[in-house]
Protein backbone atom coordinates (compact mmCIF):
# COMPACT_ATOMS: atom_id res chain seq x y z
CA UNK A 1 0.00 0.00 0.00
CA UNK A 2 2.77 2.32 0.89
CA UNK A 3 4.61 1.56 -2.29
CA UNK A 4 1.48 2.31 -4.24
CA UNK A 5 1.06 5.60 -2.55
CA UNK A 6 4.56 6.89 -2.89
CA UNK A 7 4.27 7.54 -6.62
CA UNK A 8 0.96 9.32 -6.03
CA UNK A 9 2.62 11.45 -3.43
CA UNK A 10 5.42 12.27 -5.77
CA UNK A 11 3.01 12.92 -8.59
CA UNK A 12 1.41 15.52 -6.39
CA UNK A 13 4.77 17.10 -5.65
CA UNK A 14 5.83 20.43 -6.96
CA UNK A 15 8.15 20.85 -9.88
CA UNK A 16 10.97 21.54 -7.49
CA UNK A 17 10.29 18.29 -5.71
CA UNK A 18 10.46 16.49 -9.02
CA UNK A 19 14.03 17.55 -9.31
CA UNK A 20 16.04 14.32 -9.44
CA UNK A 21 18.20 15.21 -6.47
CA UNK A 22 15.25 16.40 -4.44
CA UNK A 23 13.30 13.33 -5.38
CA UNK A 24 16.19 11.28 -4.17
CA UNK A 25 16.27 13.35 -1.02
CA UNK A 26 12.61 12.79 -0.46
CA UNK A 27 13.05 9.09 -0.87
CA UNK A 28 15.88 9.20 1.60
CA UNK A 29 13.87 11.26 4.04
CA UNK A 30 11.07 8.74 3.85
CA UNK A 31 13.48 5.91 4.39
CA UNK A 32 15.08 7.81 7.19
CA UNK A 33 11.67 8.39 8.72
CA UNK A 34 10.90 4.71 8.58
CA UNK A 35 14.27 3.93 10.09
CA UNK A 36 13.33 5.75 13.21
CA UNK A 37 12.50 3.11 15.83
CA UNK A 38 9.11 3.36 17.50
CA UNK A 39 8.96 2.69 21.20
CA UNK A 40 6.14 0.16 21.24
CA UNK A 41 6.68 -0.61 24.89
CA UNK A 42 6.02 3.02 25.59
CA UNK A 43 2.96 2.78 23.40
CA UNK A 44 1.57 -0.03 25.55
CA UNK A 45 2.53 1.53 28.85
CA UNK A 46 1.23 4.92 27.88
CA UNK A 47 -2.02 3.37 26.73
CA UNK A 48 -2.48 1.79 30.15
CA UNK A 49 -1.66 5.08 31.80
CA UNK A 50 -4.09 6.94 29.60
CA UNK A 51 -6.71 4.33 30.27
CA UNK A 52 -6.29 4.81 34.01
CA UNK A 53 -6.45 8.54 33.58
CA UNK A 54 -9.56 8.22 31.48
CA UNK A 55 -11.16 6.12 34.17
CA UNK A 56 -10.42 8.83 36.69
CA UNK A 57 -11.68 11.47 34.31
CA UNK A 58 -14.75 9.40 33.65
CA UNK A 59 -15.35 9.11 37.39
CA UNK A 60 -14.88 12.82 37.71
CA UNK A 61 -17.21 13.24 34.81
CA UNK A 62 -19.74 11.04 36.50
CA UNK A 63 -19.29 13.03 39.68
CA UNK A 64 -19.80 16.20 37.75
CA UNK A 65 -22.84 14.70 36.15
CA UNK A 66 -24.08 13.49 39.49
CA UNK A 67 -23.65 16.92 41.00
CA UNK A 68 -25.77 18.44 38.29
CA UNK A 69 -28.96 16.86 39.60
CA UNK A 70 -27.92 18.02 43.06
CA UNK A 71 -27.56 21.51 41.72
CA UNK A 72 -30.85 21.08 39.93
CA UNK A 73 -32.33 19.72 43.13
CA UNK A 74 -30.99 22.72 44.99
CA UNK A 75 -32.51 24.95 42.39
CA UNK A 76 -35.75 23.05 42.57
CA UNK A 77 -35.61 23.16 46.34
CA UNK A 78 -35.09 26.89 46.20
CA UNK A 79 -38.02 27.26 43.86
CA UNK A 80 -40.13 25.03 46.05
CA UNK A 81 -39.11 27.01 49.11
CA UNK A 82 -40.00 30.24 47.37
CA UNK A 83 -43.32 28.79 46.26
CA UNK A 84 -43.97 27.46 49.75
CA UNK A 85 -42.97 30.82 51.17
CA UNK A 86 -45.36 32.59 48.86
CA UNK A 87 -48.03 30.04 49.64
CA UNK A 88 -47.47 30.46 53.36
CA UNK A 89 -47.51 34.20 52.96
CA UNK A 90 -50.78 33.94 51.10
CA UNK A 91 -52.14 31.59 53.71
CA UNK A 92 -50.89 33.89 56.42
CA UNK A 93 -52.44 36.77 54.61
CA UNK A 94 -55.70 34.87 54.35
CA UNK A 95 -55.40 33.78 57.92
CA UNK A 96 -54.83 37.27 59.12
CA UNK A 97 -56.88 39.10 56.64
CA UNK A 98 -59.38 41.42 58.13
CA UNK A 99 -60.98 42.51 54.96
CA UNK A 100 -64.10 40.47 55.48
CA UNK A 101 -66.72 43.05 55.13
CA UNK A 102 -70.43 43.22 54.85
CA UNK A 103 -71.70 45.66 52.32
CA UNK A 104 -75.00 46.76 50.92
CA UNK A 105 -76.64 46.83 54.27
CA UNK A 106 -80.34 46.96 54.01
CA UNK A 107 -82.81 47.19 56.81
CA UNK A 108 -85.73 44.98 56.09
CA UNK A 109 -88.96 46.85 56.52
CA UNK A 110 -91.36 44.01 56.78
CA UNK A 111 -94.87 44.88 57.74
CA UNK A 112 -95.95 42.53 60.50
CA UNK A 113 -98.91 42.77 62.76
CA UNK A 114 -97.28 40.49 65.36
CA UNK A 115 -94.07 41.02 67.25
CA UNK A 116 -91.22 39.27 65.48
CA UNK A 117 -89.39 36.64 67.53
CA UNK A 118 -86.90 35.16 65.12
CA UNK A 119 -86.05 35.09 61.42
CA UNK A 120 -84.00 33.09 58.98
CA UNK A 121 -82.85 33.07 55.39
CA UNK A 122 -83.80 30.32 53.04
CA UNK A 123 -80.85 28.18 51.89
CA UNK A 124 -80.97 29.75 48.45
CA UNK A 125 -81.31 33.21 49.89
CA UNK A 126 -84.46 33.81 47.93
CA UNK A 127 -86.83 34.05 50.87
CA UNK A 128 -87.00 35.15 54.47
CA UNK A 129 -89.09 33.52 57.13
CA UNK A 130 -90.27 35.49 60.11
CA UNK A 131 -91.41 33.81 63.28
CA UNK A 132 -94.12 35.32 65.33
CA UNK A 133 -95.99 33.86 68.18
CA UNK A 134 -98.58 32.07 66.14
CA UNK A 135 -97.35 31.69 62.63
CA UNK A 136 -94.51 31.66 60.13
CA UNK A 137 -94.51 34.39 57.52
CA UNK A 138 -92.56 33.99 54.27
CA UNK A 139 -91.30 36.93 52.25
CA UNK A 140 -89.52 37.12 48.96
CA UNK A 141 -86.35 39.14 48.33
CA UNK A 142 -88.36 42.22 47.53
CA UNK A 143 -90.03 42.07 50.91
CA UNK A 144 -93.37 40.96 49.60
CA UNK A 145 -95.19 38.49 51.76
CA UNK A 146 -95.71 35.18 50.01
CA UNK A 147 -97.57 33.09 52.49
CA UNK A 148 -98.24 32.43 56.17
CA UNK A 149 -98.33 29.15 57.98
CA UNK A 150 -100.15 28.88 61.28
CA UNK A 151 -98.33 26.93 63.93
CA UNK A 152 -100.16 24.14 65.67
CA UNK A 153 -99.04 24.73 69.21
CA UNK A 154 -99.88 28.26 70.01
CA UNK A 155 -100.20 27.76 73.75
CA UNK A 156 -96.53 27.88 74.56
CA UNK A 157 -93.86 30.42 73.75
CA UNK A 158 -92.21 29.94 70.41
CA UNK A 159 -88.58 30.77 70.81
CA UNK A 160 -86.71 30.06 67.59
CA UNK A 161 -86.70 28.75 64.04
CA UNK A 162 -84.19 27.27 61.61
CA UNK A 163 -84.66 26.68 57.92
CA UNK A 164 -83.67 23.20 56.85
CA UNK A 165 -80.77 22.76 54.39
CA UNK A 166 -83.05 21.35 51.72
CA UNK A 167 -85.36 24.32 52.11
CA UNK A 168 -88.66 22.50 52.36
CA UNK A 169 -88.96 22.45 56.15
CA UNK A 170 -88.57 24.83 59.00
CA UNK A 171 -87.74 23.68 62.51
CA UNK A 172 -89.09 25.65 65.41
CA UNK A 173 -89.02 25.31 69.17
CA UNK A 174 -91.84 25.99 71.55
CA UNK A 175 -91.84 25.76 75.27
CA UNK A 176 -94.60 25.93 77.79
CA UNK A 177 -95.05 25.02 81.40
CA UNK A 178 -94.94 21.31 80.69
CA UNK A 179 -92.71 20.75 77.74
CA UNK A 180 -90.19 22.07 75.43
CA UNK A 181 -90.83 20.77 71.95
CA UNK A 182 -89.08 20.77 68.59
CA UNK A 183 -91.36 20.83 65.57
CA UNK A 184 -90.90 20.64 61.86
CA UNK A 185 -93.25 22.41 59.51
CA UNK A 186 -93.32 21.45 55.86
CA UNK A 187 -93.55 24.62 53.82
CA UNK A 188 -95.15 22.94 50.85
CA UNK A 189 -97.90 21.11 52.71
CA UNK A 190 -98.26 23.45 55.67
CA UNK A 191 -98.15 20.36 57.88
CA UNK A 192 -96.20 20.20 61.11
CA UNK A 193 -94.81 17.29 63.06
CA UNK A 194 -93.25 16.94 66.47
CA UNK A 195 -89.71 15.57 66.41
CA UNK A 196 -88.75 15.92 70.01
CA UNK A 197 -90.38 16.82 73.28
CA UNK A 198 -88.95 17.04 76.78
CA UNK A 199 -89.15 18.80 80.08
CA UNK A 200 -89.29 22.56 79.90
CA UNK A 201 -85.86 24.01 79.41
CA UNK A 202 -84.12 26.97 77.98
CA UNK A 203 -83.49 27.28 74.31
CA UNK A 204 -80.44 28.93 72.75
CA UNK A 205 -80.32 28.25 69.07
CA UNK A 206 -80.42 25.51 66.47
CA UNK A 207 -78.50 24.41 63.43
CA UNK A 208 -78.92 21.63 60.97
CA UNK A 209 -75.85 19.43 60.83
CA UNK A 210 -77.29 17.38 57.99
CA UNK A 211 -80.75 17.30 56.40
CA UNK A 212 -81.65 14.52 58.85
CA UNK A 213 -80.02 15.78 61.98
CA UNK A 214 -80.69 18.91 63.91
CA UNK A 215 -78.44 20.39 66.53
CA UNK A 216 -80.54 22.12 69.18
CA UNK A 217 -79.36 23.90 72.27
CA UNK A 218 -81.69 22.85 75.03
CA UNK A 219 -80.85 23.57 78.64
CA UNK A 220 -77.22 24.61 78.00
CA UNK A 221 -76.69 21.40 76.12
CA UNK A 222 -76.44 20.76 72.43
CA UNK A 223 -78.53 17.81 71.40
CA UNK A 224 -78.33 16.04 68.14
CA UNK A 225 -81.86 15.22 67.15
CA UNK A 226 -82.82 13.00 64.26
CA UNK A 227 -85.58 14.45 62.11
CA UNK A 228 -86.45 11.07 60.63
CA UNK A 229 -86.46 8.92 63.76
CA UNK A 230 -86.84 9.25 67.50
CA UNK A 231 -83.11 9.10 68.00
CA UNK A 232 -81.35 11.88 69.84
CA UNK A 233 -77.99 12.17 71.54
CA UNK A 234 -76.25 14.64 73.71
CA UNK A 235 -73.50 16.05 71.60
CA UNK A 236 -71.92 18.96 73.47
CA UNK A 237 -72.30 21.16 76.46
CA UNK A 238 -73.06 24.67 75.38
CA UNK A 239 -75.39 26.85 73.41
CA UNK A 240 -75.70 28.47 69.97
CA UNK A 241 -74.35 25.53 67.97
CA UNK A 242 -73.11 26.26 64.47
CA UNK A 243 -71.82 23.59 62.15
CA UNK A 244 -69.16 24.37 59.58
CA UNK A 245 -70.29 24.08 55.95
CA UNK A 246 -68.46 20.77 55.51
CA UNK A 247 -69.85 19.41 58.78
CA UNK A 248 -66.40 18.76 60.23
CA UNK A 249 -66.44 21.35 63.00
CA UNK A 250 -68.96 22.74 65.41
CA UNK A 251 -68.65 26.08 67.10
CA UNK A 252 -70.66 26.83 70.20
CA UNK A 253 -70.92 29.16 73.10
CA UNK A 254 -69.93 27.71 76.42
CA UNK A 255 -69.08 29.43 79.67
CA UNK A 256 -68.99 32.80 78.00
CA UNK A 257 -66.49 31.58 75.41
CA UNK A 258 -66.60 30.41 71.86
CA UNK A 259 -65.39 26.85 71.49
CA UNK A 260 -64.68 24.83 68.39
CA UNK A 261 -65.13 21.07 68.43
CA UNK A 262 -64.72 18.46 65.81
CA UNK A 263 -67.45 16.03 64.82
CA UNK A 264 -65.94 13.33 67.06
CA UNK A 265 -66.38 15.43 70.18
CA UNK A 266 -62.80 16.62 70.47
CA UNK A 267 -62.21 20.17 71.57
CA UNK A 268 -60.18 21.88 68.90
CA UNK A 269 -59.79 25.31 70.36
CA UNK A 270 -61.21 27.84 72.70
CA UNK A 271 -61.49 30.95 70.61
CA UNK A 272 -62.24 33.42 73.35
CA UNK A 273 -65.06 35.32 74.88
CA UNK A 274 -67.97 35.97 72.59
CA UNK A 275 -71.29 34.71 71.28
CA UNK A 276 -73.32 34.03 68.13
CA UNK A 277 -70.67 32.05 66.26
CA UNK A 278 -71.34 31.36 62.59
CA UNK A 279 -69.09 29.91 59.95
CA UNK A 280 -68.23 32.14 57.03
CA UNK A 281 -66.24 29.32 55.46
CA UNK A 282 -65.10 25.90 56.57
CA UNK A 283 -62.10 27.43 58.31
CA UNK A 284 -63.28 30.87 59.26
CA UNK A 285 -65.52 31.62 62.12
CA UNK A 286 -67.43 34.81 62.53
CA UNK A 287 -68.74 35.80 65.96
CA UNK A 288 -69.55 38.71 68.23
CA UNK A 289 -66.94 39.38 70.85
CA UNK A 290 -67.47 40.47 74.41
CA UNK A 291 -67.47 44.14 73.44
CA UNK A 292 -70.23 43.57 70.95
CA UNK A 293 -67.94 43.88 67.94
CA UNK A 294 -67.65 41.21 65.31
CA UNK A 295 -64.54 39.11 64.97
CA UNK A 296 -63.11 36.65 62.48
CA UNK A 297 -60.88 33.79 63.42
CA UNK A 298 -59.19 30.79 61.83
CA UNK A 299 -59.70 28.43 64.74
CA UNK A 300 -57.72 25.50 63.36
CA UNK A 301 -54.67 27.56 62.45
CA UNK A 302 -51.54 26.69 64.38
CA UNK A 303 -51.25 30.23 65.59
CA UNK A 304 -54.74 31.47 65.88
CA UNK A 305 -55.30 35.17 65.69
CA UNK A 306 -58.61 36.83 66.28
CA UNK A 307 -59.11 39.70 63.93
CA UNK A 308 -61.66 42.38 63.87
CA UNK A 309 -64.60 41.40 61.75
CA UNK A 310 -67.00 43.36 59.63
CA UNK A 311 -69.08 46.04 61.21
CA UNK A 312 -72.72 45.19 61.62
CA UNK A 313 -75.03 47.94 60.65
CA UNK A 314 -77.34 49.52 63.15
CA UNK A 315 -77.44 49.78 66.87
CA UNK A 316 -78.78 47.60 69.61
CA UNK A 317 -78.09 44.20 70.98
CA UNK A 318 -77.47 41.49 68.44
CA UNK A 319 -79.92 38.72 68.94
CA UNK A 320 -78.80 36.43 66.17
CA UNK A 321 -76.70 36.22 63.05
CA UNK A 322 -77.71 33.97 60.19
CA UNK A 323 -75.93 33.20 56.98
CA UNK A 324 -77.27 31.82 53.75
CA UNK A 325 -75.96 28.48 52.63
CA UNK A 326 -73.55 30.04 50.19
CA UNK A 327 -72.30 32.21 53.06
CA UNK A 328 -72.68 35.33 50.98
CA UNK A 329 -75.71 36.81 52.67
CA UNK A 330 -76.02 37.65 56.30
CA UNK A 331 -79.11 38.37 58.29
CA UNK A 332 -78.65 40.12 61.58
CA UNK A 333 -81.37 40.57 64.14
CA UNK A 334 -80.94 43.45 66.55
CA UNK A 335 -83.14 44.57 69.34
CA UNK A 336 -83.78 48.23 69.28
CA UNK A 337 -86.35 49.84 71.52
CA UNK A 338 -87.61 46.40 72.51
CA UNK A 339 -88.25 45.58 68.91
CA UNK A 340 -86.42 43.18 66.66
CA UNK A 341 -85.00 44.84 63.60
CA UNK A 342 -83.56 42.90 60.69
CA UNK A 343 -80.56 43.90 58.65
CA UNK A 344 -79.42 42.09 55.60
CA UNK A 345 -76.00 42.47 54.06
CA UNK A 346 -73.66 40.98 51.52
CA UNK A 347 -70.56 39.27 52.80
CA UNK A 348 -67.37 40.17 50.98
CA UNK A 349 -64.23 38.09 51.58
CA UNK B 1 -8.27 -3.22 16.21
CA UNK B 2 -11.22 -3.60 18.43
CA UNK B 3 -11.88 -0.92 20.96
CA UNK B 4 -12.90 -2.81 24.04
CA UNK B 5 -13.32 0.16 26.33
CA UNK B 6 -15.06 3.38 25.59
CA UNK B 7 -15.68 6.10 28.04
CA UNK B 8 -17.48 9.34 27.79
CA UNK B 9 -15.78 12.61 28.47
CA UNK B 10 -17.13 16.02 27.79
CA UNK B 11 -19.79 14.52 25.65
CA UNK B 12 -17.27 12.89 23.37
CA UNK B 13 -15.97 9.39 23.14
CA UNK B 14 -12.42 8.96 24.31
CA UNK B 15 -12.36 5.22 24.52
CA UNK B 16 -8.93 3.65 24.53
CA UNK B 17 -8.43 0.36 22.84
CA UNK B 18 -6.95 -2.15 25.24
CA UNK B 19 -5.44 -4.39 22.65
CA UNK B 20 -2.10 -5.34 24.13
CA UNK B 21 -0.50 -6.44 20.91
CA UNK B 22 1.99 -4.21 19.25
CA UNK B 23 0.27 -2.22 16.62
CA UNK B 24 1.88 -2.59 13.34
CA UNK B 25 3.22 0.26 11.39
CA UNK B 26 -0.01 1.74 10.28
CA UNK B 27 1.04 5.09 9.10
CA UNK B 28 2.40 6.00 5.81
CA UNK B 29 3.03 8.99 3.70
CA UNK B 30 -0.57 9.09 2.70
CA UNK B 31 -2.98 10.84 4.95
CA UNK B 32 -6.21 9.09 4.29
CA UNK B 33 -7.44 9.28 7.85
CA UNK B 34 -7.19 13.04 7.78
CA UNK B 35 -9.27 13.30 4.67
CA UNK B 36 -12.46 12.64 6.59
CA UNK B 37 -14.73 15.60 6.87
CA UNK B 38 -15.64 14.81 10.43
CA UNK B 39 -13.40 12.89 12.78
CA UNK B 40 -15.60 10.30 14.45
CA UNK B 41 -13.03 8.02 16.01
CA UNK B 42 -12.57 8.03 19.74
CA UNK B 43 -9.36 8.89 21.54
CA UNK B 44 -8.25 5.30 21.79
CA UNK B 45 -8.46 4.74 18.08
CA UNK B 46 -6.71 8.00 17.35
CA UNK B 47 -4.00 7.17 19.88
CA UNK B 48 -3.38 3.85 18.22
CA UNK B 49 -3.06 5.50 14.88
CA UNK B 50 -1.05 8.58 15.77
CA UNK B 51 1.31 7.31 18.45
CA UNK B 52 3.82 6.04 15.94
CA UNK B 53 3.87 9.25 13.96
CA UNK B 54 4.20 11.45 17.00
CA UNK B 55 6.83 9.27 18.56
CA UNK B 56 8.78 9.15 15.35
CA UNK B 57 8.53 12.88 14.81
CA UNK B 58 9.80 13.60 18.29
CA UNK B 59 12.53 11.01 18.03
CA UNK B 60 13.66 12.76 14.89
CA UNK B 61 13.74 16.08 16.59
CA UNK B 62 14.84 15.47 20.14
CA UNK B 63 18.40 14.89 21.05
CA UNK B 64 17.84 11.47 22.49
CA UNK B 65 15.21 8.78 22.54
CA UNK B 66 14.54 9.23 26.22
CA UNK B 67 13.59 12.84 25.82
CA UNK B 68 11.60 11.95 22.70
CA UNK B 69 9.62 9.30 24.57
CA UNK B 70 9.03 11.61 27.50
CA UNK B 71 7.82 14.22 25.07
CA UNK B 72 5.56 11.67 23.39
CA UNK B 73 4.06 10.82 26.76
CA UNK B 74 3.55 14.48 27.51
CA UNK B 75 1.90 15.04 24.15
CA UNK B 76 -0.72 12.33 24.62
CA UNK B 77 -1.40 13.26 28.22
CA UNK B 78 -2.01 16.81 27.09
CA UNK B 79 -4.13 15.56 24.22
CA UNK B 80 -6.29 13.51 26.53
CA UNK B 81 -6.68 16.42 28.87
CA UNK B 82 -7.69 18.75 26.06
CA UNK B 83 -9.53 16.27 23.91
CA UNK B 84 -12.84 17.90 24.69
CA UNK B 85 -11.49 21.04 22.99
CA UNK B 86 -10.72 19.21 19.79
CA UNK B 87 -12.97 20.34 16.96
CA UNK B 88 -13.75 17.20 15.03
CA UNK B 89 -14.36 19.12 11.87
CA UNK B 90 -10.61 19.63 11.65
CA UNK B 91 -8.04 16.89 11.02
CA UNK B 92 -6.79 15.23 14.15
CA UNK B 93 -3.29 15.22 12.68
CA UNK B 94 -3.10 19.01 12.73
CA UNK B 95 -4.37 19.11 16.28
CA UNK B 96 -2.11 16.44 17.74
CA UNK B 97 0.97 17.72 15.95
CA UNK B 98 0.32 21.24 17.10
CA UNK B 99 0.49 19.86 20.60
CA UNK B 100 3.57 17.84 19.69
CA UNK B 101 5.30 20.79 18.10
CA UNK B 102 4.51 23.14 20.97
CA UNK B 103 5.69 20.52 23.42
CA UNK B 104 8.89 20.22 21.48
CA UNK B 105 9.35 24.02 21.45
CA UNK B 106 8.94 24.03 25.24
CA UNK B 107 11.48 21.24 25.38
CA UNK B 108 13.94 23.26 23.34
CA UNK B 109 13.54 26.25 25.64
CA UNK B 110 14.29 24.13 28.67
CA UNK B 111 17.16 22.50 26.86
CA UNK B 112 18.69 25.91 26.30
CA UNK B 113 18.61 26.48 30.02
CA UNK B 114 19.92 23.02 30.83
CA UNK B 115 21.84 21.78 27.78
CA UNK B 116 22.45 18.07 27.53
CA UNK B 117 24.97 16.19 25.48
CA UNK B 118 23.15 15.06 22.33
CA UNK B 119 23.09 11.38 21.61
CA UNK B 120 22.25 9.63 18.41
CA UNK B 121 18.80 8.12 18.14
CA UNK B 122 19.47 6.30 14.92
CA UNK B 123 22.11 3.99 16.16
CA UNK B 124 20.58 3.19 19.49
CA UNK B 125 19.66 -0.45 19.26
CA UNK B 126 19.44 -0.93 22.98
CA UNK B 127 15.71 -0.24 22.80
CA UNK B 128 14.28 -3.72 22.71
CA UNK B 129 11.09 -2.48 21.13
CA UNK B 130 12.89 -1.23 18.11
CA UNK B 131 11.70 -2.95 15.00
CA UNK B 132 14.14 -1.90 12.31
CA UNK B 133 12.54 -4.05 9.69
CA UNK B 134 11.99 -1.09 7.45
CA UNK B 135 15.37 0.40 7.81
CA UNK B 136 16.61 0.65 4.27
CA UNK B 137 19.27 3.29 4.75
CA UNK B 138 22.50 2.37 6.37
CA UNK B 139 23.78 4.09 9.46
CA UNK B 140 26.02 6.42 7.57
CA UNK B 141 23.27 7.56 5.24
CA UNK B 142 20.89 8.26 8.05
CA UNK B 143 23.49 10.05 10.08
CA UNK B 144 24.42 11.99 7.01
CA UNK B 145 20.86 13.16 6.38
CA UNK B 146 20.31 13.96 9.99
CA UNK B 147 23.40 16.04 10.10
CA UNK B 148 22.36 17.93 6.99
CA UNK B 149 18.93 18.56 8.38
CA UNK B 150 20.42 20.01 11.50
CA UNK B 151 22.16 22.60 9.36
CA UNK B 152 18.91 24.00 8.03
CA UNK B 153 17.18 26.95 9.63
CA UNK B 154 14.71 26.32 12.42
CA UNK B 155 11.71 27.06 10.18
CA UNK B 156 13.02 24.77 7.48
CA UNK B 157 13.61 21.98 9.97
CA UNK B 158 10.14 22.45 11.39
CA UNK B 159 8.48 22.38 8.01
CA UNK B 160 10.47 19.49 6.60
CA UNK B 161 10.20 17.31 9.65
CA UNK B 162 6.49 17.96 9.91
CA UNK B 163 6.06 17.45 6.20
CA UNK B 164 8.18 14.37 5.76
CA UNK B 165 8.57 12.82 9.19
CA UNK B 166 5.21 13.62 10.68
CA UNK B 167 3.62 13.04 7.30
CA UNK B 168 1.44 16.13 7.31
CA UNK B 169 -0.06 17.91 4.35
CA UNK B 170 1.05 21.44 3.52
CA UNK B 171 -2.21 22.78 4.93
CA UNK B 172 -1.72 20.84 8.13
CA UNK B 173 1.86 22.00 8.52
CA UNK B 174 0.62 25.53 8.01
CA UNK B 175 -1.96 25.03 10.72
CA UNK B 176 0.54 23.56 13.16
CA UNK B 177 3.06 26.33 12.65
CA UNK B 178 0.50 29.09 12.35
CA UNK B 179 1.67 30.15 8.91
CA UNK B 180 0.05 30.40 5.52
CA UNK B 181 0.22 27.51 3.10
CA UNK B 182 2.18 29.60 0.61
CA UNK B 183 4.70 30.45 3.32
CA UNK B 184 5.04 26.77 4.17
CA UNK B 185 5.50 25.90 0.53
CA UNK B 186 8.18 28.55 0.23
CA UNK B 187 9.94 27.42 3.38
CA UNK B 188 9.72 23.80 2.25
CA UNK B 189 11.08 24.67 -1.17
CA UNK B 190 13.98 26.64 0.25
CA UNK B 191 14.67 23.95 2.79
CA UNK B 192 14.79 21.29 0.10
CA UNK B 193 17.02 23.43 -2.06
CA UNK B 194 19.28 24.03 0.89
CA UNK B 195 19.33 20.36 1.67
CA UNK B 196 19.99 19.63 -1.98
CA UNK B 197 22.98 21.94 -1.99
CA UNK B 198 24.27 20.43 1.21
CA UNK B 199 23.99 16.95 -0.26
CA UNK B 200 25.46 18.04 -3.59
CA UNK B 201 28.33 19.69 -1.83
CA UNK B 202 29.08 16.55 0.06
CA UNK B 203 28.77 14.37 -3.03
CA UNK B 204 31.03 16.73 -4.97
CA UNK B 205 33.45 16.99 -2.10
Amino acid sequence: MKDQQRPRKLNQATDEERDPIISKLLMHLQEMRESVPINYRLKQDLKKRLLEQMKQMNMTNVEIESTKPMKNNRKRLSIIMVVVGVFLAIMLFIGLKTDVSIAKWQQLSIPSMDPMIDADLSPKDDRIVLLSQSHLSFYNKEGDKENTISLPSAKGKIVGIEWSPLGHEVAWVVTDDHHTSVWLTNIGTNSSRLVWQGSPTTYDGMDWSTPDWLLASLGEEVWKISTVSSEMTLAFTGTEPSGSPNGELIALHHGGEIEVWDRDGKLIRKVGKGQHPVWIENDFLFFVDERGDTAVVHPVAEKMKVKKGPALHGEGKILFIRLSDDRKRVLVGRVQSDELHLWKGQVRK
Amino acid sequence: MLASTRMGWGGRRIGLATNQAHSSENTDMSNNSCDQNLEERDFGELYDEYFDRVNRYLRCRANNVWDADDLTTTVFLKALEKFHQYDRRNPFASWIFRIAHNTFIDYLRKKKEYPLEPTSWVFEESDETWQPERQVLDKEQIEFLHEKLSRLTGDQRDVLTLRYFADLKISQVAEVLGKSESAIKMIAFRGMKQLQQLVKGCEQG
